[in-house]
């Protein structure tokens, strides 16, 4: 099965389950929790099932086009279901079997990994689900998210379509990889990777980030004070990948990268509580057009 | 009363971490116990077992029947019901008709108010299956987790979601509701290998039934399977390597037990290449990343892993691949880091510590360099070899460095672990490189402290600035939250210096790290600041080692400026109060201090001397004679911080104190007289107050001494 049918059986396969198919959200960001489908639809009390591929920038993770399984830009499939079923292993598992995998031929194992995010002010618990020693999902309960404890529990799966696309495919390097049946993974991301790489560590002018981190928190908390919390999220997720771009940079200490975090946090919080005081609202105003 | 009963318990999960399995078993084992023998039911036996799928609570030879019990019901006073005879009076009959009791149904019991009368009731006991559903859902709720969640509108915690509950009396079912699931007869076989759900038909099938269904329930057993199977593994690589074994690991092998409901081991092997990699770097690969185990020859790693599959042998070799797979991936990956790291030194990495901030106010690496340099010469006070200097210096210097080098980006943990690699490769003595390795520590709490000279100082140094820079540039930590683990520093300071046993004055200390931060006007806040959180390490650990508030409170009234004094006071002190005869000196203790703190809220200056020709008094000038006698020896004691000992001189002054408080009248209107007898009795006091305030301890009315 090559990259694109696996995502095609993918979204198939949650579209049977129910869910909605999204697409992308186009602000540069870490992993799909960061796509406002997720860290703002899982904070009201209503059900919601959702998925979507989300390409996910993580500029410490580039290796210029060196590592066989480490890139600066992965592609998560992100499925989102709120409450989360009760037999939300086995359905997870029969995916696993739609993509070809026999269950009988491998090691899986479901180890514990609780995840967190300290810039949205978020954690839940559950595992990293590995095949064959390969990491190739995270599966978690949010207990969390934007500071607020959540009154329906959401689970969340996050596929890493390459790691899995390795094992299917069975070679030992991302750009190995059949992205269809006439181009190669490599085709399509190895310049990226070589070019991005030698931008994040190299490249970057860092008092031009830092400046530019100020500016799209001074946006965002502009925005915030205006009651608007959609554009000011997209000015969260600029700081939260800024913020990216500086530490790859290995400009920011411990304490430094902190306090960074910190000020992300703040703002995805006030997103978070605007999301909320709306959600109720609109609630209640459909309620009483009913009526 | 027939006692072959069984009843089960399985609470099905989604896999909890194997860690957690191991306590909830032990945890259930215990409270299962409890809750039985609270409700006086017999049994036999409690066995557990389980994985991270399910927790098992067997009940053999339990009772039928809860245990009978004899009630009391209060009634009225004695005397009312039965006359001095013994005799039922005419009131009495009419309680016992009232009552629809006899005679012989009756009691007496005494009580602060008099004799009573009280009824007995025979209460019977109940059947034990009507019971056991409400014990199998108190036990499920009474457990913990160190990490709960929810995942039910309920609102229920636990360590992960419960899934299934599988509750048997004998054949029966034992039915009840809980976090949205309802118990059953029906349990789940392998995940893999056996899928489906089935019914068990009663309990004593239940072990059997499960093993068919592929899931070794007992983790005894699974135990077993591991290391036999890891013996057959190293038999057959005995043949190439004669000496091979397997590390030793107890933690890794303790995870795969409870992880893994179907354990098969397999052996794989990974490209030699990679020997060549510090075993730091191969251990975080190879057991912390992928738990593997790893085998030694002749203490050199083999280029070999065991691995555990959750499964039989089946596709093994599939298995196999795809975990080598992995691994070499990891490795490429982290021998690309280290031979990066390579191409420059230590040393030459110190000045780019400049482009790497520790906080924007704080400055960069390189400045924290340049301090810890300077710091260590201060605390020069530890150590007075020239030499052990140079190698501190040197360690201070170089102790960042590895920040900047990949390892320890991929791997954090690493830290200074990678520092030792790099320095030894580059040609550092080896106590400096040991001083780099051991600067961390202890990281977390309960972690190893650095065991060398060099590396003691380095650890201490680097605390000390974290802290009190973080005090400088106003990062307090509040309340219970400390983002930026101010308050682990400041721990770790305290355990190193209690370990080295190493005396210091704290403020001296904060004082040293703060000089180096440059000016700054609130000085005397930040060190109180900082003192403030020692004063809360110290008092933890003083109680942890149950010294009681009131006396931790008199100890810090004098002084917590010394760690290593103030806990050798503080054991002293708890050990003399806990006897029954301190109470009475310590009256006396109190009378003195309390003389001198009302003549210091007089404002008296009470001068050092005391003149003998003014001691008119026998039982001032007996106090006197008895103090001079024992005063050296008791300096002689609280100079070598031989606490008890000079307790105990000092303790021989009780009574002469309790003649003179009796019988002199230390607030004579002779201002001479007055002031000569505060003089004496400071002598003394100053003397008790190098161990403590006793003041502040609590004497109960009654009793020995003091409450907690």
């Amino acid at each position: 099965m090559n990259f694109q049918e696996i995502i095609l059986t993918l979204q198939n396969y949650w579209k049977e389950q129910g869910c909605i198919i999204l697409h992308p959200y186009d602000v540069e960001k870490g992993a799909g929790t960061f796509n406002p489908a997720t860290f703002l639809k899982v904070l009201d009390p209503y059900p919601w099932k959702a998925s979507y591929v989300e390409p996910s920038r993580r500029p410490t993770d580039g290796r210029y086009g060196q590592n066989p399984y480490r890139m600066r830009l992965h592609y998560q499939y992100q499925v989102i279901i709120k409450p989360a079923p009760p037999n939300i292993q086995e359905i997870y598992l029969r995916s696993l079997e739609k993509l070809g995998i026999e269950l009988l031929h491998h090691d899986l194992k479901f180890i514990e990994d609780d995840w967190e995010s300290p810039t949205l002010g978020a954690w839940g618990l559950g595992w990293e689900v590995r095949l064959d020693g390969m990491e190739i999902t995270q599966f978690t309960y949010f207990q969390q998210v934007g500071g607020y404890d959540l009154k329906l529990i959401p689970v969340e799966l996050t596929y890493g379509l390459e790691r899995i696309a390795m094992c299917i495919q069975k070679v030992d390097s991302v750009y190995k990889l059949d992205w269809s049946s006439r181009i190669k993974y490599k085709d399509l991301h190895y310049e990226g990777e070589v070019q991005f790489s030698r931008y994040n560590f190299q490249e970057i002018e860092p008092s031009v980030e830092l400046q530019l981190f100020h500016i799209y928190e001074r946006e965002a908390e502009r925005l915030l004070e205006k009651g608007l919390f959609l554009p000011a999220y997209d000015y969260v997720l600029k700081c939260s990948h800024t913020f990216n771009l500086l530490e790859a940079r290995g400009i920011l200490g411990i304490t430094e990268r902190e306090r960074f975090i910190k000020r992300v946090r703040r703002l995805a919080k006030e997103c978070a509580r605007l999301y909320l005081e709306y959600s109720e609202k609109s609630i209640t105003s459909r309620s009483t057009q009913v009526n | 009363m027939e006692s072959f009963n069984q009843a089960l318990l399985e609470i099905g999960v989604e896999e909890l971490p194997p860690h957690a399995v191991e306590r909830a078993l032990d945890e259930i084992k215990e409270k299962g116990k409890e809750i039985l023998t609270t409700l006086r039911i017999d049994y036999e036996k409690i066995i557990t077992w389980g994985s991270s799928r399910r927790l098992i609570l067997l009940i053999e030879g339990l009772a039928s029947q809860q245990k009978d019990r004899i009630e009391k019901i209060m009634g009225p006073p004695r005397k009312m019901v039965l006359d001095e005879k013994g005799k039922i009076t005419e009131a009495g009959k009419k309680f016992l008709k009232a009552k629809g009791i006899k005679k012989e149904e009756i009691g007496i019991e005494r009580t602060e108010k008099g004799e009573y009368i009280y009824i007995k009731r025979k209460k019977r006991g109940k059947e034990t299956k009507t019971l056991l559903p409400h014990i199998f859902y108190q036990l499920i709720h009474s457990l913990n987790f160190p990490k709960s969640m929810r995942w039910e509108e309920g609102n229920f915690y636990f360590g992960r979601p419960i899934r299934y509950i599988l509750a048997l009396f004998g054949e029966e079912l034992l039915p009840f509701k809980l976090a949205g699931v309802t118990s059953g007869k029906k349990t789940r076989g392998h995940r893999y290998l056996s899928p489906s759900t089935f019914a068990v038909e009663s309990v004593h099938k239940y072990p059997s039934l499960l093993k068919k269904k592929r899931v070794i329930i007992d983790p005894e057993e699974r135990r077993k399977i591991i290391l036999s199977q890891k013996e057959k593994i190293i038999s057959s690589l005995k043949r190439k390597w004669p000496r091979v074994k397997v590390l030793e690991d107890k933690e890794l092998l303790e995870e795969m037990v409870y992880l893994v409901e179907y354990p098969t081991l397999f052996l794989g092997k990974f490209n030699p290449r990679f020997l060549h990699l510090p075993s730091p770097i191969l251990r975080a690969c190879l057991r912390d990343y992928q738990k593997y185990f790893s085998m030694v020859n002749n203490n050199e790693i083999l280029p070999y892993f065991i691995g555990v599959r959750e499964g039989t042998e089946e596709y093994i070799e599939e298995v196999i691949k795809g975990n080598e797979r992995v691994l070499n991936a990891r490795l490429t990956d982290a021998k690309y880091f280290f031979e990066e790291d390579k191409k420059i030194s230590l040393k030459e990495r110190v000045p780019l510590l400049k482009g790497m901030m520790v906080q924007k106010r704080l400055g960069n690496y390189y400045d924290k360099t340049m301090r810890l340099v300077k710091l260590v010469e201060k605390l020069s006070c530890f150590f007075n070899k020239e030499e052990v200097k140079e190698r501190v210096k040197r360690a201070a210097y170089l102790c960042k460095a590895d920040l900047l080098t990949q390892v320890v980006k991929e791997f954090p943990s690493l830290e200074g672990i990678m520092g030792k690699e790099y320095a030894l490769i580059f040609g550092e003595d080896e106590r400096v490189a040991q001083a780099i390795f051991e600067h961390r520590m202890p990281r977390f709490h309960g972690d190893r402290l650095p065991e060398s000279i060099e590396g003691s100082i380095l650890a201490l140094a680097d605390k000390l600035d974290t802290l009190v820079g973080s005090f400088w540039a106003g990062l307090i930590p509040s309340g219970s939250e400390d983002p930026w683990g101010i308050r682990r520093e400041a721990h770790g300071i305290i355990e190193i210096l209690l370990q080295r046993e190493w005396r210091a004055s704290l403020s001296r200390l904060i004082e040293e790290a703060l000089n180096l931060y440059g000016k700054k006007e609130e000085k005397e806040e930040i060190i109180s600041g900082v003192r403030e959180l020692f004063k809360m390490r110290m008092r933890g650990i003083l109680k942890n080692k149950g010294i009681k508030a009131d006396e931790i409170k008199a100890l810090m009234k004098v002084s917590f400026d010394d760690p290593v004094d103030l806990i050798k006071r503080g054991e002293s002190l708890h050990k003399v109060l806990s006897q029954e005869k301190a109470k009475e000196e310590v009256i006396a203790i109190v009378r003195v201090l309390n003389i001198l703190k009302q003549a210091d809220e007089w404002q008296i200056k009470i001068p050092e001397e005391i003149k003998e020709n003014l001691l008119k008094d026998k039982e001032e000038r007996e106090l006197y004679h008895l103090l001079k006698e024992i005063k050296k020896e008791v300096e002689e004691s609280l100079g070598e911080q031989k606490y008890i000992e000079a307790y105990r001189k000092l303790s021989m002054l009780k009574e002469s104190i309790h003649s003179f408080f009796d019988k002199v009248l230390v607030m004579s209107e002779n201002k001479e007289l007055r002031i000569n007898r505060l003089s004496l009795m400071k002598k003394i006091g100053d003397l008790f107050l190098s161990i403590a305030d006793f003041t502040e301890l609590q004497i109960k009315k009654s009793g020995s001494q003091t409450k907690s």
